[in-house]
């Protein structure tokens, strides 16, 4: 039978597992059982969420993140409509604190995760404004930027860093290894992509395109315009040519910065590629 | 889209030249290096496809392919 273990001890715990390599392996199994209990237990989201924002140990958020996608994945479909608004109603609340996440990229990559594992199941139909809500966080003060004090600045491009981020995520986990998706997978990546399409992808170009029309402001900032550039590069795979077209000109003056020219190419690579089959690769014969 | 039309459009969009004066600029660190040659491989697959697309690949050998390869791209940078 499972047994309940206080969240607690998850901190120490993962401290040994993820810092010490030859971790004993009472610890890996003390962990293990703790996962067991919290992964099948439908209501314990709550207290994850609540821990997650309670403790400062990078790992132990880090295993709860990872929790909270399987119990996504285990769940999904059992929990009730009540559950799943507040189950989103936490996932806004880790955002509302991103600024904080960002300079633990393994965090954010791992909430990233979580996030989009939630959208894989309930974007559009049960959860519409996923994207729009957290580009609209953005455009605060937007039309009044010499009055943004500093913190507001950071919170504007931090918000921005992490929409980027999610973005990459995004590709990754749906769109990016295609070939090797479930029939459930396959179809869920064509809908997100589908209403993405219509409904957020010029938007997400604008915010883009804002980002790299004032790369003064964000000379500091050299992930974010790395980070945009890649996803311009993912992008233009799945969406007309025609939305780029002030983002592919700005990035082609960015093949003349050294710091830059890599992720460029890979922006012309996508041009260069965009609607290729398979057919054209290489076979040895 | 066929292979002929994507070449088109991609020299009219000027991005065979930009490709073009990378490869002559020297400039390119490792990492760039690396993408530029994705790009340039993929240009040389669509050549072969466009020329050889009435011929079964089948027929041709690895040497032939290459040597095909190679000297379409320095043809189309030419």
């Amino acid at each position: 039978m499972l047994k309940n273990v206080p969240l607690s001890e998850l901190e120490g715990m993962t401290e040994i597992l993820y810092k010490q390599p030859n971790a004993n392996q009472s610890v890996v199994l003390s962990i293990d059982q703790l996962s067991n209990y919290y992964e099948k237990n439908l209501q314990s989201y709550k207290e994850l969420f609540d821990y997650f924002n309670i403790t400062n140990v990078d790992t132990c958020q880090f295993y709860i993140l990872q929790m909270l996608v399987k119990i996504t994945n285990n769940n999904y479909y059992t929990f009730s409509d009540e559950d799943k608004g507040n189950f989103r109603l936490c996932l806004f609340q880790i955002f509302d604190n991103i600024t904080k996440l960002l300079q633990r990229q393994f965090i954010v990559n791992k909430f990233s995760v979580l996030y989009i594992t939630w959208l894989k199941y309930d974007y559009p139909e049960k959860w519409e404004d996923a994207f729009k809500i957290l580009l609209s966080s953005t455009y605060k003060d937007n039309n009044n930027t010499e009055k943004l004090n500093k913190l507001s600045k950071i919170y504007n491009i931090t918000n921005k860093d992490f929409i980027v981020e999610l973005f990459l995520t995004f590709d990754d986990e749906l769109i990016k290894y295609r070939n090797t998706y479930t029939e459930l997978e396959a179809k869920r990546s064509n809908i997100l992509k589908d209403y993405l399409r219509d409904n957020f992808v010029k938007d997400l170009v604008n915010m883009v395109n804002q980002v790299f029309n004032n790369l003064s402001e964000f000379q500091n900032q050299k992930k974010i315009i790395l980070n945009c550039t890649k996803v311009i590069a993912q992008l233009i795979d799945w969406n007309n040519l025609n939305l780029f077209g002030e983002s592919v000109n700005i990035i082609l003056q960015l093949l003349s910065n050294e710091d830059f020219q890599s992720d460029a190419l890979l922006v012309l690579n996508a041009i260069v590629n965009k609607g290729t089959k398979q057919k054209f690769k290489i076979n040895e014969n | 889209m066929d292979v002929v039309s994507k070449l088109e459009i991609l020299k009219n969009l000027g991005i065979l030249n930009i490709i073009h004066r990378l490869l002559i600029s020297k400039t390119l660190n490792e990492s760039s290096l690396f993408n530029l040659c994705d790009i340039v491989n993929s240009i040389g697959i669509f050549l072969l496809d466009s020329q050889f697309q009435q011929k079964e690949k089948s027929q041709m050998n690895t040497e032939l392919y290459v040597n095909n390869l190679l000297s379409n791209i320095i043809y189309l940078f030419s």
